[in-house]
């Protein structure tokens, strides 16, 4: 039998008899390897093909011909039935057309309304195949019948054989169906044929009213769809009566600016990759320490082997055996559960997407680079620790001591290439701008520090001379059991660094994130916009549920409505709005009516006496010096209600003002203020269907539940489209960035005290025939458990220090692939974690040491 | 020095409990070699470990040097052991990490001694043994013999009275064992109480008495002391 089987079959029997070590190894390697292959498969099968794409916007049609002034003149209806004519007559031949009209479209049922969007299309028509999915039911074929989008049907609560109403006009069908747009399942919709549509579009504009333009305000659109591509001849004839084609090539471009499915990018499947090369690589890591421990125990068995004439090769296959078997173990399981995991969850990404995705899609290549780095982490780790197979047999027959005291002869060319490859990879991933690459150039740092102080322990040896003899004891194991040492320190020094740098760069996000953030008023006030005014019961309602404050109510200034009548035929009772005239960027600059006794309120202190004078005797209060230079404030207004005719004629009025506040420092706060007096000044009008709220809050006052059950009342009066409300807590993101920090260094730290267990469990192993010396010579039990405790605090210690120096290395890099700043308080972390971690590993190091039965072994 | 009285020590292996020692009084007296000898597994070495205070017996009492350490508490027990009790161990038991020196002077270290005053201590022994010129090597690079007699140096170094020794001579070859044997004697003479347990008579016929046991009893008491 050959020795590579043997060596395969002793590999085999130890993984069976190991079967704890073998099932931790497993799982630890399951999870993240799942993980990963889950999220690979959904985002190949999340993607869209581009051609699929363009079919949800155009179908199969080759271009859709519009011309916007035709459709405007005649109205929808007239359009749809005059269109191919005039397509054939603009052309000077027959051209196939299939038309499409679209526009707002509300439908209600038994008293519930939803404003949704109306495709007037064929949908069974083959060229407009791809643009719906029909979930259930059938397309409708009749004026009397409408497919509904599932947002819609769920809204209203129908089903299929429900009737409808259509817009306004009372019009009813028949719901045949449930169609969804692939890439927009939320998108509220309903398909109709192109004449039920059309027939909802509102009336032709009334004389003298810009027809486009009072097209374009409706939003109904009539296009034509042509199966076949237009020759250039053709195009170039309809360009000159005045249509528009848009070719299929165009809808490409708007396919690929779309915004994309649940993991955005391409560079999304590099991103689980990264992640999983990172989190492999530290699980290599702890596995090579754990295959260190099986060498160690392994010791005498594998010196049998050799007694046997076993080779050192076929003796390091039996440690390298291992590792590969629990890489394929856990790498097919990985596959299978990954898919499986993919399978099950599919509907549920769909959903939380608004996609329709297709059957699942296997990514060949990620998948497969997935199972490489599965299999190769477990045999790696196993065969760096098989170099410590080997020595002298006897000694290992007789369990005499083993120690890796002298520096390797070989490995500089190892330990340089980890060196120079970690440096480069962080400066990489620091230009361009890529922090995995800096983190995985860390990781290899790590190794790479982690060799030479393989080298340069056994030196340190001498140094502990001057020791206390617990702390010699331990330092001279450190040194004397080099190799081991090294690879347990280089483990925590992985975890250090891993934690150090995810606590710069949640510290530095974190600051940026403080640092850009812009109040939208005080903090801890609550600032409501609305388009409807409340009712005062709904107003009363939302102080008791604020607090029992009362509401600070602001209107806007309006210029006097102007001669004729509104789109919709009634009188205009407001028009426009008075703003600075020269608006701050980014602020409100509308002038607001208040009440004098509320000036305190909106500047948050006693006003002056001339503030007070100011805006009683009808001037302005402003909260920026650079809205009133010269104290005066000038306000325009346009005079017309018809927008973007080239040039609008303006009011201009100028106020006397006094500047309350040097610069304004809320996004949302209003910084113009005029009384009633002021109002009539500007011969304006407060808007009647506006309506601001504000409440000052200071002591952080108004929990989560408050401003949920004002928005409540709000939403219940005037709709829950036609308010904001907001409540000043600073910047979430930053109390979010913290508190993921908090847990990131929590779930680390967990890990870290998993670590120093693992530490433990080599530091008791290494140092049992010495434990039982001890004993023998009178050291008891309380010195041989704190024995323990210092070498695992040590060995941890060791690795914490190389940790935190490859983190001070990385971390320049990784805040400049991030473009964020340097923060103190993520390093304060870091050293409460490391000191954590020290702690723990001597705490489990003295519970650990108490319990080896020495004495009675040294005794036999 | 050491009085065992009626001394009994049960093991239990598996389903079977073993009586390793029943009822075994002993006692030996200032500067006196004393060998217990038997066949294999009659409780030789389980009566040395009881008298030794590495394990205490299921009945009867243990004294050396006037203390009664079958009842001591952990830490005084370990203290009593570090000040009046040496034992060498068949297979040595030195410290790996330690030196030669360090191994000698650690009983001392253990027990508070400063650095120094231990080393000290610990050359003196090791040069009664003559050992000292080993003093900074470490215990993997001597030989079973020079091992032994610095296991030997650490058991008497600080004066301590009462020597206990496993089987000294199991491992060694004639020369070495001859030259342990002698440094035990040497102790004797300098007032020191020596048990040894051995199966080797040439050993047992340089001790003052020889105690042969068997079946976990007392036979045969022969010698000085008789």
């Amino acid at each position: 039998m050959s020795a590579r089987r043997i060596a395969l079959r002793v590999a085999l029997r130890r993984v069976r008899r190991d079967r704890k070590r073998t099932l931790a190894l497993t799982a630890a390697l399951l999870v993240p390897l799942t993980l990963a292959v889950t999220l690979v498969t959904l985002r190949a099968t999340s993607e869209i093909p581009e051609d699929e794409r363009v079919g949800t916007l155009i179908g199969q049609s080759q271009g859709v011909l519009r011309n916007l002034d035709f459709v405007a003149e005649r109205g929808a209806e007239r359009a749809l039935a005059e269109g191919p004519q005039a397509l054939a007559s603009a052309v000077g031949q027959d051209i196939e057309v299939v038309p499409e009209v679209d526009g707002p479209l509300a439908v209600s049922s038994d008293g519930l309304q939803v404003d949704s969007y109306g495709y007037g299309l064929q949908l069974d028509q083959p060229l407009h195949r791809g643009r719906f999915v029909l979930t259930d039911g059938r397309a409708p074929r009749a004026p009397g019948e409408v497919a509904l989008s599932p947002s819609v049907a769920e809204r209203l609560g129908a089903r299929l054989g429900d009737r409808v109403e259509l817009g306004e006009g009372g019009a009813t069908a028949e719901v045949t169906g449930i169609a969804a747009i692939p890439t927009d399942t939320l998108r509220k919709f309903v398909v109709a044929l192109p004449a039920v549509v059309a027939g909802q579009a509102p009336a032709l504009p009334k004389p003298g009213q810009d027809s486009s333009m009072a097209a374009a305000q409706d939003g109904t659109v009539v296009v034509w769809h042509t199966p076949d591509a237009l020759t250039p001849r053709a195009q170039r004839a309809m360009t000159e009566q005045g249509w528009r084609l848009e070719p299929r090539s165009t809808a490409f471009d708007v396919a690929r600016d779309a915004p994309d499915s649940l993991l955005p990018e391409e560079s999304a499947t590099a991103w689980v990759i990264g992640l999983a090369v990172l989190v492999l690589g530290e699980l290599g890591l702890v596995m090579g320490a754990v295959y260190a421990i099986v060498v160690r125990s392994s010791r005498r068995e594998l010196a049998l082997l050799a007694a046997a004439g076993a080779g050192p090769r076929t003796r390091r296959s039996v440690i390298t055996g291992q590792g590969v078997l629990v890489g394929l173990i856990a790498t097919g399981l990985a596959l299978g559960a990954g898919v499986a995991g993919a399978w099950l969850l599919k509907p549920w990404a769909a959903e939380r997407n608004g996609e329709i995705w297709g059957g699942l899609r296997l990514d060949a290549w990620s998948t497969a680079v997935l199972a490489l780095l599965g299999i190769l982490t477990p045999a790696i780790a196993a065969r760096v620790a098989a170099r410590g197979v080997g020595g002298d047999v006897v000694a290992a027959l007789r369990d005499q001591a083993d120690f890796d005291d002298r520096a390797p002869r070989r490995g500089q060319v190892a330990l340089g290439a980890l060196l120079t490859c970690g440096l480069l990879l962080a400066v990489a991933g620091a230009s361009l701008k890529a922090p995995f690459t800096v983190m995985i150039g860390a990781l290899s740092l790590v190794i790479g520090t982690g060799l030479l102080v393989r080298r340069l322990l056994p030196s340190s040896a001498g140094r502990a001379d001057g020791l206390r003899l617990m702390q010699r004891i331990g330092a001279r194991l450190l040194a004397r059991s080099a190799s081991r040492s090294a690879t347990m320190g280089t483990v925590v020094a992985s975890l250090t660094v891993l934690t150090g740098l995810v606590l710069a760069a949640m510290g530095g996000l974190t600051a940026e994130v403080g640092k850009s953030y812009e109040p939208a008023s005080p903090h801890g006030s609550a600032f409501t916009y609305a388009t409807k005014v409340p009712g005062p019961a709904t107003v009363a309602a939302m102080e008791e549920a604020l607090g029992g404050e009362r509401l600070t109510a602001m209107g806007i200034a309006s210029p006097p409505a102007p001669r004729g009548t509104a789109p919709d035929g009634t009188a205009w009772s407001y028009w426009g709005e008075f703003e600075a005239a020269s608006p701050l960027p980014d602020r409100p600059s509308a002038v607001m009516v208040i009440r004098a006794a509320d000036l305190s309120t909106v500047l948050g202190r006693n006003p002056t006496a001339r503030e007070r004078g100011i805006l009683s005797g009808g001037g302005a209060v402003v909260l920026d010096e650079r809205l009133a230079p010269g104290g005066r404030l000038t306000v325009t207004a346009p005079k017309s209600p018809v927008l973007d005719t080239g040039r609008t004629e303006l009011y201009t009025e100028s106020l006397d003002a006094v500047v309350a506040q040097r610069r304004s420092e809320y996004r949302s706060l209003p910084v113009i203020y005029v009384s009633a007096v002021g109002l009539r000044a500007l011969g304006g009008v407060e808007q009647p269907n506006s309506a601001y709220y504000y409440l000052p809050a200071p002591d952080d006052s108004i929990s989560s539940e408050q401003e949920d059950r004002a928005r409540g009342a709000l939403a219940s009066d005037i709709g829950s489209g036609y308010f904001t409300l907001e409540v000043e807590r600073g910047p979430v993101a930053a109390e979010v960035l913290r508190a993921t920090t908090l847990g990131s260094a929590l779930v680390l730290m967990l890990v870290a005290a998993t670590l120093a267990f693992l530490t433990v469990g080599l530091a008791t192993q290494e140092m049992r025939p010495d434990l039982s010396a001890l004993a023998a010579a009178g050291a008891d039990r309380r010195f041989r458990s704190w024995l323990t405790g210092v070498y695992a605090g040590q060995v941890t210690l060791l690795g914490v220090l190389m940790g935190v120096g490859v983190t001070a290395l990385a971390t320049p890099a990784l805040l400049l692939s991030l473009d964020v700043g340097w923060s103190l308080w993520p390093w304060l972390g870091l050293a409460a974690a490391s000191a954590g971690a020290v702690a723990a590993a001597v705490a489990a190091g003295c519970l650990g040491g108490s319990r080896v039965a020495t004495l009675l072994r040294a005794a036999q | 020095m050491l009085v065992l009285d009626g001394v009994t020590r049960r093991y239990r292996s598996g389903e079977v409990e073993v009586q390793a020692v029943r009822g075994v009084s002993l006692t030996a007296r200032e500067g006196t070699l004393t060998a217990v000898m038997g066949p294999s597994g009659c409780g030789k070495s389980t009566l040395l470990t009881m008298a030794g205070g590495l394990q205490p017996p299921d009945t009867g009492t243990v004294t050396v040097a006037g203390v009664r350490i079958d009842t001591l508490a952990e830490a005084d027990l370990y203290q009593h052991r570090r000040r009046h009790i040496g034992y060498v161990f068949q297979d040595y038991n030195l410290v790996r990490i330690l030196s030669v020196a360090e191994n000698v002077a650690l009983p001392a270290e253990l027990d508070g001694m400063s650095r120094r005053k231990a080393r000290a201590q610990a050359r003196e022994a090791l040069a009664s043994v003559g050992m000292d010129a080993y003093a900074d090597r470490y215990p993997d690079s001597l030989s079973g013999g020079q091992q032994q007699r610095v296991a030997l140096a650490r058991a008497f170094s600080g004066g301590r009275g009462l020597i206990l020794a496993d089987e000294p001579t199991g491992a060694l070859d004639s020369e070495s064992a001859g030259q342990v044997l002698d440094s035990l004697q040497a102790l004797v003479r300098s007032g020191a109480t020596c048990v040894i347990v051995t199966h080797d008579e040439a050993v047992a016929a340089r001790a003052d008495r020889v105690v042969r046991m068997r079946d976990g009893v007392v036979g045969e008491v022969t010698g000085a002391a008789a």
